[in-house]
């Protein structure tokens, strides 16, 4: 439909094959015309990467040849806000999505274990997940409380209920403040560490970064609540072949006191950078022509859906994925994003505009994902990072946060295993405050309020 | 006298014509030796220039050699990184460990093995024990991360025993050097036997019927004449070894190590990683793995000399 043909770079599928491969191909000044994460990977983000001539911006292409985007961008604020610096420039094309499919991501319990214990609501307060916990484990369920070792600061959950987290978190007053050394993050240590004591939360969890192997513990019965995304709520299907009462639905995030909104959750940014032009691309307005088609009306329709009449068909004029995508009719075994991603890519992160009616068919099947979603969304402020744009001065001074955080990790893990006293809690919080923590948050703060002020 | 005088003064001044002689007479063998030559300056020599890195404010989109200067910022900034000690230390150890532990075992197997006659039951034994070695370093940690947990063999059997803690050993500071060891000896003693099992037969079987007309028992003969007959190579072995022994395999600490067990799990290789590919402080980490070199260097140049001094045996 663009005439382009793109010619993929193959790298391997550990979590920093792609980083070394691109930084080795910037470094060798064979950067591909086409490339993704460079913020992430080059050491001072887009900005540096733009000024040391690696990556173009995209400002003045947006009238001329990317008209397309540049009317996605105007229409809410919200999605200039994040995909903007500082200073205005725009560097990469992205993932623009509306606020209510952003959020995936929260606590699972077992109802089934539940009714078992006559424990009639799920929990919403710490003490009723404790409870729960140890009615779980008085049925004789070997994990009460298991996830996958990163999860617990995707949303801080748990920690969240303390007004504290594992990391750079929103306080009250609108400010950054560093989480692990909030008065909040000692009351959560102890809870938490008390639980992994009891053998209520599963210490393995720490160790566990397989989602497969955590998903297969789940499915045998073995465990009675975790963190999961909207997809873990369809292991009801799995886990009824062991048992056929297995029935997990999703829990609001924790919270102390009943009837509180949750301060923190999880939810993606409205904008996802994605794609950097390289400065060495030959054709910079073709490019720019090809990534802005896709935020076209037909663009991303065929990014959401791909093939009309193949992968999906209008059915009063509410666009419909065909039984090819939703019933596997050629028991290939995929899940449906496999055979989905045949012709669209719109289960991942791509250059366009998620529609809404993607999620509703692929993300909100079944009713526990339609009822859990929504009791996901509740919560103050979402924990994933704001794009903020640090000056080079700011940037010395924040990249002690990696070794600050190197600190914290290694001491939460003995906290919570109770192989450090919670009597040290105050000399780690001066520990951290002695390397630097305060001078790394004013800076991040200088940074947010120029991000609040764009 | 002065024939063999006036042969020196031949040699030593007219070395250009010696050496174009013995080029053209040995020719072939000059020829055979140019890959490898040419593989050591094209993939170890010429990549060195990349070692400025240390030296310089390196980023990728910038040419190296435009990069600023700045100086030995970069060595400086790791000496007084709070982190310094530990790194070294735990490396060290590690390797300390694994010498102390794992040097002497593929000795003693290679010269038990040597005892074994009969020929079915060694080669058996000596599959099984070379066999963990072909296993890649990631599905051996995949196996230790197992066993290792709250519902691993290995834990349940420590448990037994009155192991007090309710969390997995790797969780434990105090077991990551003894994980790391052991299962380096169980992956790697049955391969590093091999050459001592092939210096063994080197060794001329006269000595054995000499030994055992003087009088000598089986272990008399163990001790002098098969150990005494490899000493030359576990010389050899020894002074390679500790010649790394500022370096610990990036691959399985990494994915032994967790942030609980960083106190003893962090080793130099990791803590590059950590800093170069994960921060993308390039200069830093190549000044890291620089320092790792030139002290590995100077241990083993210092360890060939006690060697030669000792033994008379040494690498050069």
């Amino acid at each position: 439909m663009t005439g382009v043909t793109i010619e993929p770079i193959p790298v391997g599928s550990g979590p920093d094959d792609y980083k070394q491969k691109l930084q080795l191909l910037i470094a060798s000044k064979d950067a591909p015309d086409l490339m993704g994460q460079v913020a992430d990977i080059y050491p001072g983000g887009a900005q540096k990467a733009f000024e040391d001539g690696v990556i173009i911006k995209l400002n003045d292409y947006l009238d001329k040849d990317a008209s397309n985007f540049k009317k996605v961008l105007n229409s809410d604020p919200q999605y200039e806000k994040y995909a903007k610096a500082d200073d205005g420039s725009l560097y990469s094309f992205g993932f623009f999505r509306e606020q209510s499919i952003r959020v995936f991501f929260g606590p699972i319990i077992r109802e089934d274990l539940l009714k078992k214990a006559n424990i009639s609501k799920v929990p919403e307060t710490v003490d009723e997940w404790l409870a729960a916990w140890r009615a779980f484990k008085a049925l004789g369920v070997k994990k009460p409380f298991t996830c996958i070792n990163y999860f617990v600061g995707y949303g801080n959950e748990f920690a969240g209920a303390y007004k504290a987290g594992f990391g750079t978190i929103v306080a009250d007053d609108g400010t950054l403040v560093y989480g692990p050394i909030q008065p909040g993050f000692k009351d959560f240590l102890t809870m938490w560490s008390g639980a992994v004591k009891e053998g209520l939360v599963d210490p393995d969890y720490m160790n566990q970064t397989d989602e497969g192997d955590v998903k297969s513990q789940i499915t045998n019965g073995d465990v009675g609540s975790f963190l999961g995304r909207l997809s873990w709520l369809k292991l009801n299907a799995a886990g009824q072949q062991t048992n056929p009462d297995f029935h997990a639905v999703a829990a609001k995030h924790p919270v102390l006191n009943a009837g509180e909104t949750p301060e923190y959750g999880q939810a993606d940014n409205p904008f996802m950078p994605n794609t950097y032009i390289s400065a060495a691309c030959k054709n910079i307005d073709r490019a720019i022509q090809y990534l802005d088609w896709n935020y076209s009306d037909e663009g991303i329709m065929t990014n959401n859906f791909g093939i009309l009449g193949e992968s999906y068909t209008m059915v009063n004029g509410y666009p419909t994925y065909t039984d090819l995508v939703l019933k596997d009719p050629n028991e290939k075994g995929w899940p449906q994003a496999a055979t989905l991603a045949l012709y669209c890519p719109a289960s991942g992160i791509t250059d366009s505009v998620q529609d809404k009616r993607y999620f509703e068919q692929l993300r909100l099947v079944t009713q526990e994902q339609k009822d859990g979603q929504p009791l996901w969304a509740q919560f103050k402020t979402n924990v994933s990072g704001l794009p903020l744009t640090l000056t080079q001065d700011e940037l010395n001074v924040a990249t002690k946060l990696a070794e600050i955080q190197t600190y914290v990790d290694e001491m939460t893990q003995k906290f919570i295993l109770g192989s450090e006293p919670l009597s040290n809690f105050d000399s780690f919080v001066a520990n951290v405050k002695k390397m630097g923590i305060d001078d790394v948050m004013k800076v991040e703060n200088q940074a947010l309020q120029r991000f609040n002020a764009r | 006298m002065a024939v063999l005088g006036a042969n020196k003064a031949t040699f030593g001044g007219s070395r250009a014509v010696s050496l174009r002689r013995d080029l053209a007479k040995n020719k072939y063998l000059y020829l055979m030796i140019l890959p490898v030559v040419a593989y050591y300056v094209i993939f170890c020599y010429w990549p060195m220039y990349g070692a400025l890195i240390a030296f310089k404010d390196y980023r990728p989109g910038v040419d190296l050699f435009k990069a600023q200067w700045i100086g030995l910022k970069n060595f400086t900034d790791f000496f007084n990184s709070v982190y310094f000690w530990r790194v070294i230390r735990n490396t060290l150890l590690l390797n300390v460990y694994d010498l102390i532990f794992g040097f002497p075992i593929p000795i003693l197997l290679a010269i038990s093995l040597r005892e074994v006659n009969a020929g079915f039951s060694k080669k058996l034994f000596q599959t099984f024990t070379y066999l963990p070695y072909f296993v890649s370093t990631v599905i051996i940690c995949g196996i230790i991360t197992d066993f290792t947990s709250t519902s691993g063999i290995v834990y349940k059997i420590l448990r037994q025993l009155g192991y007090q803690q309710t969390f997995g050993l790797l969780l434990n500071p105090a077991y990551f050097r003894s994980i790391y060891v052991i299962s380096d000896i169980w992956q790697g003693a049955g391969w590093s036997s091999i050459i001592y099992l092939s210096a063994i037969s080197a060794i001329n079987p006269e000595l054995y019927e000499a030994a055992k007309i003087d009088g000598a028992n089986r272990l008399q003969q163990m001790a002098h004449v098969t150990l005494a007959g490899i000493v030359p190579t576990i010389m050899l072995m020894l002074i390679l070894q500790l010649g790394g022994i500022m370096s610990v395999g990036f691959e399985k600490a990494f994915l032994l190590q967790r942030p609980a067990t960083y106190d003893t799990s962090d080793v130099i290789s990791t803590f590059v990683y950590r800093k170069g590919l994960v921060e993308g402080q390039f200069g830093f980490s190549t000044a890291v793995g620089i320092f790792n070199s030139v002290v590995n260097v100077l241990i083993l140049v210092a360890s060939n000399n006690v060697s030669r001094r000792i033994t008379g045996n040494s690498l050069f």
